[in-house]
């Protein structure tokens, strides 16, 4: 199983996230999102550059992102940095132009330019 | 109207018209093999096509008619619905229907309506009853399960693939499977994340994501099925055809928004009808009105993007490769190079009288250019006679029908080319000749049963070249013809005299004869002798023929020899006087001088002897009136007429021509011996010989004399 790394930044509700992001942590990656949602306004969440992302990883992230636009609070990813986070996103079909029904303020992780 | 629109109407007309032909020829072929799925598939395409292009054009019946077609072809293809003798006879009778919408005048159509009805009343009684209910399964589409796969054409599909929520902890990686589906074509894939849920209420390792993708390949429908085989049973697989990959000719567009996601099943009718009551963008208003989530909007559209873009790519190839182009405008192309031939002849025999080397290297080169013009135009002319020999199968079915018989037509060198024009006025002859042999040559069954044949009855219609002929035979195992009857019947109303020495051959040929009939009665098919005199001036206007053969008890043969256009002519060129003349090469055998001495010999007697044989001839001279006296040394033309040699007398023989044939104006229609003119290369005019007719007169004359 691979390891996955979890810190939290000095600036509150920022955690820096690395190593194997996928299906065999998703249950704890899932805990430590929920943990840093239940204390902070705005979550980022930033992606070291060793990351390895899959589907279930995504779909954590878009399910924190709905939790926190549900309790009016901000998640925002910063991943560009990691080897595969991109790429997953656009095998995945993740990437689109425009939100869900949900993503009000437009912040949709998913969107990747284009028309609205 | 606008020009473009009736400029469009013009095109759909002329294709429809080829499409229900091609229907008429598929609905006989599925009757012979109702199992045969390609020609299922092809009846179905011709509906799904007319009902597309037809809207697209503004034939709104059509459309709307076609539409509920499509859909039992839809099922018929999907193995639910058996297509029968009944389901064969009704759609026949549509697609005469959809001829008669094409033809009439659009304030007409109207008059229709109650055909109209009662026809899709009758196709929905062949509907199962679960038809009306919308689709289940896991999947469904316009995909026959046993259908066979479409290997070379790109396809398009829409495939949905909704996997189990377990599926990470069954070890398989969903993602991995899209990206095995990417590897079959032209993919574009969209996931679905609407049920993702907070993550305090979500189940880290299971999958709630789901896919749409648009695929196109030529991989065929198995091919996706493998990709998904280890999980499909326990996860939702749909695969649609949305383009079957074939002419998107007058197609362009491709459903609308809502339309898709109707199909989909991502929005019911109703809410789509309310919706479309405002203004707005129809996505902005469902996203909006939370009744389509965006994501999913946005799939629809780049669908309805794809397809647009897979039928604009397709319609650019198909229409560089072949372009419609009006009968008329070939013909004066024709025309055209015709006068460039005689111009080119004129310039070659200027600079041939000049003697200037670099000119007639010149000459040369324009006369091969020309020649090569001149083949290739008259080649564009040129068309199978396929298509009027599959009409004609319609021909046989109906009347079998009608007149209680059972009748098979056989065809043969369907492929033969011919002049289009030379097709098109063969035929209302060959209706003719098809239905006399149906009335009056294949016997009812009971009748042919005591003669010791099979029930049924075979027409057998083939086509070949000869040289520069086509021979069309029409071959009945009938009754065969009468002799002593027919001679009667001629003596009767006065064609013959009694004592009158005809061949078997000649007493055939009194059939051909205006008013003649040997029918007992008249019928609804034939007998009124109105038919064979119509046939036999139709050929004749072709400058073909007819030869009849007949065997009593066994069947009829009627053979008809037809020139491949009728625009050129290969013949001899010859002079008489200061007149230039044109003899068809086809009956040319051979030339030989004819001296005052060989005139001697024979006592002034029309008569040669050629190698031992004696042969008649003919002087042309004297035939034409050419003023001015006779060479000192002949030439006789021998040609074969009616596998009889006749000579005919010239001043001199010029030599091979090819020219392009000019009709003669009204008045010099009725020309004895002659069926056109042709423009000789410094500008006068050749009369062309119409070899067969002359003679016939000739003899006709001496038989009166």
């Amino acid at each position: 199983m691979g390891e996955y790394r979890m810190s939290e930044s000095e600036i509150p509700g920022t955690l820096i996230i690395s190593g194997s992001l996928g299906i065999e942590n998703s249950a704890r990656i899932k805990e430590a999102l929920m943990e840093v949602l239940e204390r902070s306004e705005h979550i980022v969440l930033k992606l070291e550059k060793d990351s390895s992302v899959d589907l279930s990883f995504l779909q954590i992230l878009c399910a924190a992102h709905r939790a926190a636009t549900l309790r009016q609070k901000t998640f925002e990813v910063l991943g560009a940095n990691a080897d595969n986070f991109e790429l997953t996103v656009t095998d995945t079909g993740y990437a689109r132009t425009c939100g869900c029904a949900m993503d009000k303020d437009h912040t949709c992780l998913w969107v990747r330019g284009g028309k609205k | 109207m606008s020009n473009g629109l009736e400029e469009l109407k013009k095109t759909f007309r002329a294709e429809a018209m080829e499409l229900l032909a091609a229907l008429e020829s598929s609905l006989l072929e599925l009757e012979c093999s109702p199992g045969n799925q390609e020609t299922i598939g092809s009846i179905f395409r011709v509906f799904h096509t007319l009902k597309g292009t037809g809207a697209m054009c503004g034939f709104d019946e059509i459309s709307h008619f076609t539409h509920e077609i499509e859909t039992l072809y839809d099922m018929v293809r999907c193995g639910k619905i058996t297509p029968d003798k009944e389901l064969i006879d009704v759609t026949l009778a549509a697609g005469d229907l959809i001829k008669q919408f094409l033809t009439l005048d659009e304030s007409s159509t109207g008059e229709l309506a109650e055909q109209e009805a009662g026809l899709l009343a009758a196709f929905r009684k062949f509907m199962p009853q679960e038809a009306s209910a919308a689709p289940s399964g896991k999947t469904s589409g316009a995909v026959a399960p046993g259908a066979p796969p479409v290997q070379a054409k790109q396809v398009t599909y829409r495939v949905r693939f909704k996997p189990f929520k377990e599926i990470f902890r069954g070890g398989t990686n969903p993602v991995l499977l899209l990206s095995e589906l990417r590897g079959l074509g032209d993919c574009t894939i969209a996931a679905h994340t609407d049920a993702i849920p907070d993550i305090y209420e979500m189940d880290a390792e299971a999958c709630y994501t789901f896919w749409d993708a648009i695929l196109t390949t030529d991989k065929g429908l198995d091919a996706i099925r493998d990709i998904f085989i280890f999980v499909e049973n326990e996860s939702e697989l749909k695969i649609d055809i949305i383009d079957n990959g074939e002419s998107s000719l007058g197609v362009l567009d491709y459903k609308r928004l809502g339309e898709i996601l109707v199909e989909k099943r991502e929005l019911r009718r109703e809410d789509l009808e309310a919706v479309l009551q405002t203004r707005k963008l129809l996505g902005e208003m469902l996203i909006e009105k939370g009744l389509v989530d965006p994501q999913t909007v946005e799939m629809a559209l780049t669908e309805q993007e794809r397809l647009k873009q897979i039928r604009e790519n397709r319609l650019k190839i198909e229409s560089m490769a072949n372009i419609r182009v009006s009968s008329q405008k070939l013909d004066k192309l024709v025309n055209l190079v015709g006068e460039l031939v005689t111009v080119q002849a004129r310039l070659s025999q200027t600079c041939a009288a000049r003697n200037d080397a670099i000119l007639l290297s010149i000459s040369e080169e324009v006369e091969r250019l020309t020649m090569e013009l001149r083949d290739n135009t008259m080649d564009i002319r040129m068309m199978p006679i396929g298509s009027t020999f599959s009409s004609l199968k319609r021909v046989v079915r109906d009347l079998s029908i009608e007149l209680g018989k059972q009748v098979e037509l056989i065809t043969d060198g369907g492929e033969t080319e011919l002049d289009k024009t030379v097709i098109e006025k063969l035929h209302d002859p060959l209706v003719h000749l098809i239905r006399n042999s149906l009335d009056h040559g294949v016997e009812l069954p009971a009748a042919r049963e005591k003669a010791g044949k099979s029930a049924g009855g075979i027409i057998h219609l083939a086509a070949a070249h000869s040289g520069d002929h086509v021979v069309i035979q029409i071959m009945d195992d009938g009754k065969g013809l009468d002799p002593r009857k027919i001679r009667e019947k001629a003596v009767k109303s006065g064609l013959i005299q009694q004592d009158e020495q005809l061949s078997e051959r000649e007493i055939y040929e009194l059939i051909l004869a205006p008013g003649f009939t040997t029918a007992e009665g008249v019928t609804s098919v034939s007998g009124r002798g109105v038919g064979m005199d119509v046939v036999k001036k139709a050929v004749d206007a072709l400058r073909g023929s007819i030869h009849i053969e007949s065997h009593l008890g066994y069947g009829t043969t009627i053979t008809l020899v037809l020139p491949l256009t009728l625009a050129i002519i290969e013949g001899l060129l010859v002079r008489i006087g200061g007149d230039h003349f044109v003899l068809p090469l086809s009956l040319v055998e051979e030339c030989m001088e004819l001296t005052g001495k060989d005139i001697s010999r024979h006592h002034g007697r029309h008569i040669a002897d050629v190698r031992g044989k004696v042969v008649p001839y003919i002087r042309l001279r004297e035939h034409f009136m050419t003023e001015g006296a006779r060479p000192e040394i002949e030439q006789i033309v021998i040609v074969n007429s009616d596998n009889h040699r006749i000579g005919l007398v010239v001043d001199s023989v010029i030599g091979g021509h090819q020219t392009v044939i000019k009709t003669l104006g009204k008045v010099f229609r009725d020309i004895r011996g002659v069926s056109g003119a042709s423009i000789l290369g410094d500008g006068s005019v050749c009369l062309i010989v119409d070899v067969e007719k002359l003679i016939h007169s000739i003899e006709k004359e001496e038989v009166a004399g």
